[in-house]
């Protein structure tokens, strides 16, 4: 118990269920540093302000906040009225921040355990030590690591720690040297391939400020989960305006509440979407027809084998001109260019993209999808009708003297849609039916969120080219893996596949890796709770020889480390993160861009470290600075500035920070540059960005988007001949591993049109497990990020204030059918062979055939607030087996189907 | 002068940013909510959603609980905000019986910490010692604290991140409160007991 006291008490770690009581037990004796300069004896005010910076309780923390400090103590936070995102404005996670700050179950002192034996129920015997020391056992096994081979470090990160505020997640990597990292916040979050390919975008949002038809695809608008930045304020103020929103999902959110629910059954958002397109294409016959020629690549001509057809001269990709009745290269004059047609080229029958997609869809009928959906065809219909119409097709808008297309439609796919079988596909489909009518990246629709940054190949804009891209892709496919992220079978993975990392820890030979994991860094990550196989990491976790982390609470992942320095408060640290609304924008949000900047505005509470002080402290101690430095510039855009970097130099983070802003201000208008002493009295900087820097149209039309994703499909031809290469090389049958024997099932996922496949989730009705189950954000609680969990006054809510509880969530028609009635406890058993338990309420803001989990908890640690640990463990009855994840992202499905029964 | 509030419930989405906001500005102990979003669930699957209803102290201009109090702990400032003199309440409850809302918590004494398995407070908690009376009533002072300081906008309307609420001065026509309800017809909540309530809201169709 001594990491949770400042004055070591010494206590015993109890095992099994007495472990429940133990942090109960550990509150005697425990003191927090500093009280003595917090409340003066006579009673006066000695200091009495309020300091600005921003917010630590979400993931894009856009908000910027004030707090309010009397003799030393933080008393009061609100929202920064000034503050162009939130103006003034707070989420109840921002509200609540106190409470992670002077939350007594924080780590308080550097420890190392004493017990060598790891696991959820073993007490690590932690034993207190100096900064200093804790220090040097971390570099010196880092010495000893990297003298054998700096593959065999390991770093892991999650959304605990406020994934996005700083550079050196991202850059962890090639500043340490090391390949090997796992994310556990990547396989739930299958959002961003489809963005990358159409915005150009990691992420993008909606422009619902301009927007009169609003189809949310298990997205949460901003609503349901309260972003403060902008998110709700603009989904508030576009009901208000009369827009009206369609809310396609299996349980009935905030914003289905202000407009119309359509319950879908899990994992059939993409047939709801092939129904759209076809009533559009076929039925309807309605298309943008000018933005679909002039912006897309649906007009290229398209050979048998789905490539497009190239002359043979000049390898381009051909188009052809209806008036001049012959095929052309794509950059050449056209007098009309063909969207529709078969033709024949020197011979080879070709045929548009366009008629491709559309012959994809042909029979994915509203009738057809109303089976797989359950939502009825003439609802599809209907929905699909109302969204073509409201498109206004040929409108245009003049916004702040810009002329732009118009059309205030939008189908905005989510992670609720994204995160099943087949879900990185979903987004594309989605991302389909808005292009049809032309509504992507314009006003009114999905739009970019960063500036993108894309490249041209073929005329085709694409994320970067794709033959170099390809090259660097089949130099790096090698047997054994270099790496063991898995992405070289996951061949469209945005992130490592966490199954792939931890299994490979855990049996290398497995996964074609030839070395161990020595050194693993977890920070603000927990995959015991986030991710599906808990006995998976706690194999890998136990393997590991040496494992540190700066820690915030002693979390599970926290239990295994060896090392563990006790970590400042989101409120605490000294940071930076851009002013950008990534979700929903308003009117008033849509231009707002910027920096935000916090420091503590009290005395820390303990000897803390900040992640980012301790990374930059590793690799000058290794001799990765150059690289530090250089990368970190390069991050930052300070390179050719005179702000950049000195690779020879040490920098604390908050000199880097500053050369940062100084950077950042300068080249983005202000007056002159702006460092940290500006921002320590601001709190932030911010400028309004020009309307053609928010819309893809004016800055894509230097080419092609790939509706027709051609890329994708080239991307998975290369991982069938990198297998059968070193197949024939090795004398062994390579396989992603899991899929042994179904290689066809891998390859057949990288297709160019829309494509059903039936699979596990989709097999409805074929054996016991006849409900599905679902997820999803509730407003005091997103992610389990910044410390929600520990949090009292958030959990005060989730357990007595808010509708969606700690219970299980069952349609009436569904529990009437098992004889269950509220209040029963229950016990839930999936497909997969995880269990959870808990107890239902009855419902009708859920599908009949589904149970919510709404507010995930369950906690194991004994060193946590026995609130963290109410709830129920959702994520254990998902799976990410090897075989049964999305093979060709390595994401997971957030749901699957369960069976339930009263316990006994 | 009187200070009320408008609350626009075609704005709300439940988040409960003001139920927090309240919380820590005001320090209140668990399970006292003097700010709260009620979640409910009207009309029959699959025609039906979730309807929010934020409640708080409707600092009624006619306020029963202050014409109930014996002592006089209960009163009515010139600026309309009704406040509980915890120095005069003896903790009859009167006032609870008497308000139709349920605004008012009673301290009980047997939940007044977060953190009862620790010995000391936090600093935080420290630093708000004494708000809480054992054996008193409390409610939502309207953030009378704020109005005094010249900051005349409660802690739950500046933080609610739809802009749903709107304080202000009821008796001035053009404050934006004044405005909003006259533009969008709000009423208050029950205004057949006759207490003549300042808090009024858009949206609200009865009965649900």
């Amino acid at each position: 118990m001594e990491v949770l006291t400042q004055k070591t008490s010494r206590r015993g770690f109890l095992k099994g269920t007495a472990a429940l009581a133990a942090a109960a037990a550990l509150g005697a004796g425990v003191s927090l540093a500093g009280e003595s300069s917090l409340a003066l004896a006579d009673g006066t005010v000695q200091e009495d302000k309020w300091v600005k910076g921003f917010c630590g309780g979400c993931i894009f923390t856009n908000c910027g906040i004030e707090t309010h400090v009397v003799n030393g103590v933080a008393v009061e936070v609100r929202g920064m009225m000034e503050h162009p995102a939130n103006k003034g404005t707070m989420c109840p996670r921002g509200a609540a921040q106190l409470m992670t700050l002077y939350d007594p179950y924080r780590c308080k002192v550097p420890v190392k355990r004493t017990n060598p034996e790891k696991g959820l129920d073993v007490d690590p015997q932690w034993q207190e030590i100096s900064m200093d020391e804790a220090k040097q056992l971390i570099l010196d096994k880092m010495d000893e690591c990297y003298a054998k081979d700096p593959r065999r470090h390991m770093f892991v990160y999650g959304f605990g720690d406020s994934l996005h505020e700083d550079p050196f997640k991202k850059l962890y990597n090639s500043i340490m040297g090391t390949p090997n990292y796992a994310m556990t916040c990547g396989p739930l979050c299958e959002v961003h391939h489809a963005p990358t390919l159409f915005n150009n975008t990691f992420i993008d949002r909606v422009d619902v400020g301009h927007c009169n038809y609003l189809i949310a695809l298990g997205r949460n608008m901003g609503g349901t989960a309260a972003f403060a930045s902008g998110p709700s304020r603009a989904m508030a103020d576009a009901w208000k305006r009369g827009m009206k929103t369609v809310v396609v999902d299996p349980h009935c959110n905030s914003e289905a509440s202000h407009g119309e629910w359509l319950p879908i059954r899990p994992g059939s958002d993409m047939a709801f979407c092939m129904a759209m397109l076809n009533v559009l294409l076929h039925e309807l016959r309605v298309w943008d027809e000018p933005y679909l020629t002039e912006r897309t690549n649906l007009p290229y001509l398209i050979q048998e084998d789905q490539d497009y057809y190239r002359n043979p001269e000049t390898g381009k990709p051909m188009m052809w001109d209806a008036a001049a009745g012959v095929a052309k290269d794509y950059d050449a004059e056209f007098g009309e260019i063909a969207l529709e047609g078969q033709f024949t080229v020197d011979g080879t029958p070709v045929e548009t993209a366009f008629e491709k997609l559309k012959a994809s869809v042909k029979d994915s009928t509203p009738e057809w999808a109303a089976e797989k959906t359950g939502i009825s065809a003439e609802n599809i219909r209907r929905v699909t009708t109302e969204f073509a119409e409201a498109a206004q097709i040929g409108s245009t808008i003049v916004i702040d003297g810009v002329e732009l297309p118009y059309r205030p439609v939008c189908l905005a796919v989510g992670r609720g849609a994204a995160n099943t079988n087949q879900g990185q596909r979903t987004y594309i489909v989605g991302d389909t039916v808005t292009m049809i009518v032309g509504a992507l990246g314009v006003p009114g629709s999905v739009i970019h969120v960063e500036h993108p940054k894309f490249e041209v190949e073929d005329g085709v804009i694409l994320p970067e080219k794709l033959t170099p891209y390809l090259e660097k892709y089949d130099a790096g496919f090698t047997i054994p893996m270099n790496d063991m992220t898995g992405k070289q079978f996951a061949a469209l993975a945005r992130f490592p596949v966490l199954t792939t990392a931890m299994g490979a820890i855990v049996d290398p030979a497995k996964y074609y890796v030839d070395y161990d994991i020595d050194v693993m860094f977890p920070i603000g990550s927990n995959g015991f709770l986030a991710d599906t196989n808990r006995d998976m990491f706690v194999q890998a976790f136990k393997k590991v020889p040496f494992t540190f982390t700066t820690g915030l609470l002693m979390d599970e992942c926290s239990l295994f480390c060896d090392v563990i320095l006790p970590e400042a408060a989101p409120m605490e640290r000294t940071q930076i993160h851009p002013i950008e609304e990534i979700m929903t924008a308003g009117l008033d949000s849509l231009r707002v861009q910027g920096v935000n900047f916090k420091h503590s505005p009290i005395e820390p509470l303990f000897e803390t470290v900040q992640f980012d002080e301790f990374v930059m402290e590793l690799a000058y101690h290794v001799g990765n600075g150059a690289a530090l430095n250089m990368a970190t510039s390069g991050f930052f855009g300070m390179m050719g500035t005179p702000y950049q970097l000195d690779p020879t130099q040490e920098y604390t983070y908050e000199q880097v920070l500053d050369n940062y802003l100084k950077a950042y201000t300068s080249t983005h208008g202000a007056e002159e540059p702006y460092g940290v002493d500006y921002f320590k009295e601001h709190g932030f900087w911010a400028y309004t960005a020009a309307v053609e820097d928010c819309y893809d149209w004016c800055i894509q039309g230097v080419g092609r988007l790939p509706v027709y994703d051609q890329r994708d499909m080239i991307v998975g031809r290369h991982l069938k001949a990198n297998i059968e290469k070193w197949s024939e090389i090795t004398g062994q049958e390579i396989a992603q591993p899991g899929w042994e024997g179904r290689m066809d099932e891998v390859y057949a996922e990288y297709t160019p049109v829309p494509e059903w496949h039936d699979s596990w989730l989709t097999d409805f009705g074929t054996d016991e497990f006849d409900l599905f189950c679902v997820n999803w954000k509730i407003s005091p609680r997103i992610l389990g990020l910044g410390g929600a969990d520990n949090n009292v006054w958030l959990r005060e809510v989730v357990e007595h204030q808010n509708f969606d509880d700690l219970y299980i969530q069952i349609n009436p028609i569904a529990a009437e059918a098992r004889g269950l009635k509220d209040g029963d406890r229950v016990v839930v058993e999936s497909q997969h062979g995880g269990v959870a338990d808990g107890v239902i309420k009855v419902t009708g803001l859920i599908r009949e055939d589904c149970l919510g989990f709404p507010g995930q908890g369950q906690h194991v640690s004994a060193f946590l607030n026995p609130a963290a640990r109410k709830g129920t463990t959702y994520n254990q009855l998902l799976t990410a087996k090897d075989g049964e994840f999305f093979t060709v992202s390595g994401s997971i499905s957030i749901s699957t189907r369960v069976k339930i029964r009263k316990a006994e | 002068m009187r200070y009320g509030m408008l609350i626009d419930l075609e704005r709300c989405i439940g988040c409960n940013a003001c139920t927090v906001t309240c919380k820590q500005k005001n320090a209140t102990p668990p399970q006292t909510f003097w700010s709260r979003v009620t979640t409910t669930e009207i009309g029959e699957y699959p025609d039906c959603r979730r309807f929010f209803l934020p409640t708080l102290c409707n600092h009624c201009e006619n306020a029963a609980c202050e014409r109930v109090c014996p002592t006089g702990a209960t009163y009515t400032r010139e600026d309309g905000i009704v406040l509980v003199d915890k120095d005069k309440c003896i903790g009859c409850r009167m006032c609870m019986a008497a308000c139709p809302y349920g605004a008012r918590t009673f301290n009980f004494g047997d939940n007044t910490t977060y953190f009862p398995e620790f010995e000391e407070e936090t600093p935080y908690g420290k630093s708000h010692e004494g708000a809480f009376v054992v054996g008193t009533v409390s409610k939502c002072i309207f953030c009378s604290d704020r109005v005094d300081e010249g900051n005349p906008l409660s802690a739950c309307a500046q933080a609610c991140p739809t802009k749903a609420r709107v304080f202000g001065d009821l008796d001035d026509p053009d404050s934006e409160v004044s405005k909003g309800i006259r533009e969008m017809a709000a009423r208050p909540l029950m205004e057949e007991y006759g207490t003549k309530p300042c808090v009024y809201y858009v949206g609200y169709k009865g009965g649900e």
